[in-house]
């Protein structure tokens, strides 16, 4: 009896506190979630973020909770948060520690777009967001469709052929179960490493040059010299047909590629671009 | 006297013949190994355009598994036989360590826009090498002498450093370049520059010839240090070379190929076990037996899980660990 009576006495301060304060206090440990959190105007309720977070670049004077592979817990409990947004795979450690600590983590780990539609849900239930986050995944839904139906005029036999390099030393692919590959394919392109059987791998260089990709895309920074000439510069390479015809690409901002988060639309606009250019 | 003859004799043609094996052992797994990889290319089959990159493609990276292999178990056999101690292996110096460190920043420094090419990070990766080298030798040595002893606490502590390093860049790095960087430790022999292909052969060719030139010596330390200078070899300036040499081949080895274990540690054991002590005969061989098992592995690691790769340094592991232990438990039984 007294225990029960001690539960509600703290649960009743507990809303009280929040509803006096009248905002809610959220801690966001992922640049997504980050992202997430602000395309649903949580801005302002935003205390702490981490070292990793920079979009919208404003948050980047918010307080920071340590880096994105090791968050402090102590500074995160220190923020008094109402709501921790996290990862579930990289930080499943640190979602446990918070957990036994008594916070409410919302761990997010979507892996294709119907996943980031529930978490987007899942992140807008938690604060109080529910109406936003409905809209923002009916704009991104409703995105995705335009780009859908502009691929669907063109043929599939004349979809492009793509190779997406995400590391050159070793080259690494995104194949089946990964972002990327469900990226490519909204876009209207044919990964030419959908049969790798695994999100991420190290993929074979002379498969490469024998499924002959139309587009290259790098998702990193080819730095100094042209991305075409880095790439076509590799012994065995040249003959590619999207070297021999300047289509390898660099320019996309990997952010918007490889971020569960609202601009992987912008990352599919961007591939839909380079595809069809 | 005609006993000892008898047994020169009989020694010579052991050599021989053990040569004459592992040749032919190189150039069939060569041959299997151009033959089989995740592209289909028939061995009748007319060739073109497609085909002939694809095969040169194999051909090049054959060539880094065998100089890289043959490299890093002759490193393997002057650093075992210098140091007198069965665990040594090219990486105990600390090099690779130094290595990792020279990549690590590349590939963090090109993930901040300063500057990313192909051919960066094996120059970074070499030179991380090098300092380490002399950075090593350097402090281990005490009043113009370096004790072998004092060498190899100060590699290996040196390597705990450096890892420690790399480790603390990776935590602070961004997710994709830190994924990537644990990729490149695991090491890789596709080969798309030629010019670093060229440098690793250079480099461990030298290499090699340089052990093989002082394998007398090398048979000299054999016997102990103190032993070696009683017999006339000039015992420091020896080591300087032999350390620098196996510094070398494991630097270019590391900077084309990431660190690739077990190959240097296991190969010179096995062939000792084969052909002996003498280290005229342990250079070559363990040259051309490293140069075949790591063109297996590699083979294996490019064609087990087509069209992805296997890091060929999983295989050498699951290959080598188990096979050491063997190796171990069989000696302790003797």
């Amino acid at each position: 009896m007294k225990k029960t009576f001690l539960f509600v006495l703290i649960f009743l301060f507990a809303c009280a506190r929040t509803y006096a304060a009248g905002t809610m206090r959220i801690v966001s440990v992922t640049p997504a979630t980050t992202e997430i959190a602000c395309a649903l105007g949580l801005e302002n309720e935003l205390v702490g973020v981490s070292t990793f977070c920079d979009y919208p670049p404003s948050v980047k004077s918010k307080d920071k909770i340590g880096s994105f592979s090791d968050p402090n817990i102590e500074k995160i409990i220190m923020l008094k948060p109402d709501v921790v947004l996290a990862t579930g795979l990289e930080q499943a450690q640190a979602v446990e520690k918070m957990r036994k600590l008594g916070l409410n983590v919302i761990p997010v780990e979507p892996d294709d777009f119907e996943g980031l539609f529930r978490s987007v849900m899942e992140i807008g239930k938690a604060c109080g967001k529910d109406k936003e986050a409905a809209e923002l995944v009916r704009d991104m839904r409703r995105s995705l469709d335009s780009i859908r139906t502009k691929v669907s005029r063109t043929d599939e036999s004349l979809r492009p052929k793509v190779y997406f390099e995400i590391w050159n030393d070793p080259i690494m692919t995104a194949g089946k179960g990964s972002f990327i590959d469900e990226m490519i394919s909204t876009a209207g392109g044919i990964n030419i490493a959908d049969d790798t059987g695994r999100p991420f791998s190290q993929f074979s260089a002379e498969l490469v040059v024998a499924r002959d990709p139309d587009v290259i895309i790098l998702g990193y920074m080819a730095g100094g010299k042209s991305a075409a000439g880095s790439v076509g510069g590799r012994i065995g390479w040249g003959g590619i047909k999207a070297v021999k015809a300047g289509r390898v690409y660099d320019d996309i901002d990997p952010d918007t590629l490889f971020r569960p988060g609202p601009r992987l639309i912008d990352g599919v606009k961007a591939l839909n671009d380079r595809f069809y250019k | 006297m005609k006993d000892i003859r008898n047994t020169i004799e009989a020694r010579k043609k052991k050599a021989a013949r053990t040569a004459v094996v592992l040749v032919s052992l190189l150039i069939a797994a060569a041959f299997v190994s151009l033959y089989s990889g995740a592209a289909r290319i028939g061995l009748f089959e007319p060739l073109n355009v497609m085909s002939k990159q694809i095969l040169y493609m194999r051909l090049l990276r054959i060539a880094l598994a065998v100089l890289v292999g043959g490299g890093l178990s002759v490193s393997g056999v002057i650093l075992q036989g210098l140091l007198r101690n069965p665990l040594c292996e090219p990486y105990v110096l600390g090099i690779s360590s130094g290595a990792s460190v020279g990549a690590v920043m590349s590939i963090v420094l090109g993930a901040g826009g300063v500057f990313i090419g192909l051919s960066v990070l094996p120059l970074w990766a070499f030179v991380g090498a090098a300092v380490t080298f002399l950075a090593v030798y350097r402090t281990a040595e005490v009043s113009g002498r370096v004790p072998i002893q004092n060498l190899l606490l100060t590699g290996v502590i040196a390597g705990a450093l450096l890892s420690s390093i790399v480790i603390f860049i990776v935590s602070f790095s961004e997710r994709e370049a830190l994924h990537s960087i644990i990729w490149w430790l695991l090491g890789n022999l596709q080969i798309f520059d030629g010019g670093l292909l060229a440098f690793v052969a250079v480099m461990v060719a030298a290499g090699t010839a340089a052990a093989y030139v002082f394998s007398n010596e090398l048979n000299a330390f054999a016997l102990g240090e103190e032993e070696a200078a009683h017999i006339g070899v000039d015992t420091e300036r020896m080591k300087m070379v032999l350390f620098l040499t196996a510094s070398m081949i494991t630097g270019a080895s590391v900077a084309a190929a990431g660190m690739i274990g077990f190959v240097g540690l296991i190969v010179p054991h096995f062939m000792r076990m084969i052909v002996g002590p003498d280290h005229r005969i342990l250079v070559p061989s363990s040259f051309l037996a490293g140069g075949i098992f790591l063109l297996v592995c590699d083979t294996a690691a490019r064609t087990l899980m087509p069209p992805a790769e296997i890091p060929v340094g999983v295989i050498t592991a699951a290959l080598g660990a188990p096979f050491f232990i063997y190796m171990l438990r069989k000696k302790s039984r003797l």
